[in-house]
């Protein structure tokens, strides 16, 4: 493939580009305007169309109404028209909001649906995009234009071709490559840089980055006693291990947060393949004092958000600006509430350093969150009470349903200790529990399913449930 | 920071072992037998460090966005050995004996991992 940008005051003209064309390459010659085309050009689009049987012209969107403009061009012996498609995702994303962000902008697709109807069905249309910010709205409208016929589109960097350029363009192509279609081609023609992994005709679907993790604190006030790094025996293990004090690394490690302004960066950075950022890791989320403001930024980029926190440090304030950014599917934005407990008195054993007041605030805090989203007709941030089964709790997993229908939680769900995270090896619930901890299980999902709290990872409590009960599982 | 890491992930895994056949729930206890792991390919997980994690219970650190762009980690032939180790777990089945896979075994995505494998078995038919 060639491509020229020819026609603009002082555009050096690569005759021997030309001249030196093959039957069956692609020429991409770039227009400002076909109405200022000079007579010099004009006999160098024919000729170029006489050696090759792929010379495609890329104007204006204005210009692809007028006809006799058009019909001249394609006198000149030019094979297709690549029509210069401008899109605004500002504009767009303030009229349409994220909602829409997968459906494109409906109005470039119906309007290159429109000029593709009444075009020369012997000629070949395509459009040119200017690549900006948002790249995921971008994405989406060029798979719309290419269910109305364009088999390949063009990506141009508006402006000069900087490094956020460069990313913006590796964005679409990341999101093309997860979501588009198999056979759509994308040519970066003014890209002089070398970008062979960006073939989308010899990638497939297995290289989108789907779903990211970012931990933005080390830092928890809570002692859940099967956590091996805060919990209440772990850190007497640990400082009995280093006789009598936590070392010096660990205890600075407890005590990193990420860079604020470095975390919105990698939000603003990541590629619109992705569909879900969680916010967690080894402290809670919710201690940093951005965390609101990082977890809004990541909604407002439209990718679905996660959250993994004991829920005990929000306040009002910020339960009602996070509650404005979710929807009606829980999926978009919800909160998973690490409670693992169903009574007070339950959760202060499992949480010797916490009193029945912290548990008082949890519950308010999600009970907020759950009549903000009735006073929405369901819209909302969601929330999941997450219980880790251990061998104190592992018993009693029918309060924690029952406190999941008190709070209006959306969903329960019911963690095995083993798989979470690093657990501290002496509350897995011992072989002598297990029928117990079975029925246990088998209660709580019948009780869920009659009161409408959702189970989530459901399969697991069943084959426990079989495992050990042998009994059928309740549906 | 890694240093850091491997100290505070280092609690041994051989109580969840035990139960690894009933935690998995529905998904066979040969899975790791029968499919690679994809999560190289689309996840991946930041640090408060600024550490990049390809997995959200690996031991292994590729690289930190304070030293260099996160796109250029996962573009990086460090990642591509991480996804291409893991997409052979299923023949080579490290995480059975080597101590440094060991904590594959405590997976709690195994049934993600199954679900994008049958879609990407569906894609090839």
């Amino acid at each position: 493939m060639k491509s020229l940008d020819i026609g603009a005051p002082g555009d050096f003209v690569d005759h021997k580009a030309i001249d030196l064309l093959k039957p069956d390459e692609l020429l991409y010659l770039r227009i400002p305007s076909l109405r200022t085309l000079s007579d010099e050009l004009r006999s160098l689009v024919t000729k170029a169309a006489s050696l090759s049987s792929k010379v495609v012209v890329s104007i204006p969107q204005e210009e692809v109404d007028d006809l006799l403009l058009v019909q001249g061009l394609f006198r000149l012996g030019v094979h297709g028209i690549a029509v210069r498609m401008t899109h605004r995702p500002e504009r767009w994303l303030q009229q349409h909001g994220l909602g829409q962000i997968h459906s494109g902008d409906r109005d470039l697709i119906e309007r290159f649906h429109q000029i593709r109807s009444s075009f020369p069905v012997d000629r070949f249309l395509t459009v040119e995009f200017q690549v900006q910010d948002d790249t995921r709205v971008l994405g989406a409208t060029i798979m719309g234009v290419h269910q109305f016929g364009a088999s390949w589109v063009v990506l141009n960097p508006l402006g000069s071709a900087s490094s956020e350029r460069f990313r913006q363009f590796r964005d679409v192509i990341e999101y093309l490559k997860i979501r588009g279609p198999t056979r759509l081609n994308v040519y970066f023609p003014f890209w002089k840089q070398e970008m062979p992994e960006w073939d989308l005709k010899t990638q497939n679907t297995f290289s989108g980055l789907e779903i990211v993790h970012i931990d933005i604190s080390n830092r928890c006030s809570h002692s859940c006693v099967f956590c091996g790094l805060y919990g209440a025996d772990s850190i007497d293990e640990m400082k009995k291990r280093s006789g009598g004090t936590l070392p010096e690394p660990l205890k600075n490690l407890m005590k990193m947060e990420i860079d604020a302004e470095k975390c919105l960066g990698i939000i603003k950075s990541l590629p619109w393949s992705v569909h879900m950022i969680q916010f967690g890791g080894i402290g809670d989320p919710l201690m940093h004092e951005s965390a609101v403001d990082i977890i809004a930024a990541a909604r407002r980029r439209g990718f679905a958000v996660e959250v993994l926190s004991n829920m005990e440090y929000l306040n009002d304030d910020d339960i009602l600006l996070l509650h404005r950014l979710g929807t009606r599917n829980w999926y978009e934005f919800h909160f998973i509430a690490n409670v693992s407990a169903g009574t007070p008195e339950l959760y202060v054993k499992t949480r010797p350093r916490q009193s029945e007041k912290t548990f008082e605030k949890v519950v308010n805090n999600l009970r907020l969150f759950s009549d903000l989203r009735n006073k929405s007709s369901g819209a909302g941030a969601h929330t999941t009470i997450m219980c880790v089964v251990n061998r104190l709790n592992c018993l009693e997993l029918l309060d924690v349903v029952k406190l999941a229908e008190k709070v209006g939680a959306w969903q329960v769900w019911f963690k095995p200790m083993e798989i979470h995270g690093e657990p501290h090896r002496s509350y897995v619930p011992g072989e002598d529990l297990m029928v117990a901890m079975a029925r246990a299980y088998s209660d709580a999902i019948a009780y869920a399913d009659g009161c409408g709290v959702n189970i989530f990872q459901r399969p697991i409590c069943e084959e426990i449930i079989r495992k050990y009960s042998g009994a059928s599982v309740h549906v | 920071m890694s240093e850091l890491t491997k100290k505070t992930n280092s609690v041994p895994v051989e109580t969840a072992e035990i139960k690894l056949e009933v935690v998995n729930g529905s998904i066979p206890a040969s899975f790791y037998s029968e499919s690679p792991c994809v999560i190289g390919y689309n996840y991946l997980r930041f640090e408060v460090s600024g550490d990049i994690a390809p997995c959200c219970i690996a031991k292994h650190r590729i690289g930190s966005v304070y030293d260099q762009d996160w796109r250029d980690i996962w573009f990086s032939g460090a990642y591509e050995n991480f996804r291409k180790k893991m997409a052979r777990i299923h023949v080579d089945r490290f995480h059975l004996t080597d101590p440094e896979w060991t904590f594959c075994q405590q997976c709690s995505h195994l049934d993600q991992n199954q679900r994008k494998n049958e879609l990407l078995k569906k894609n090839d038919d």
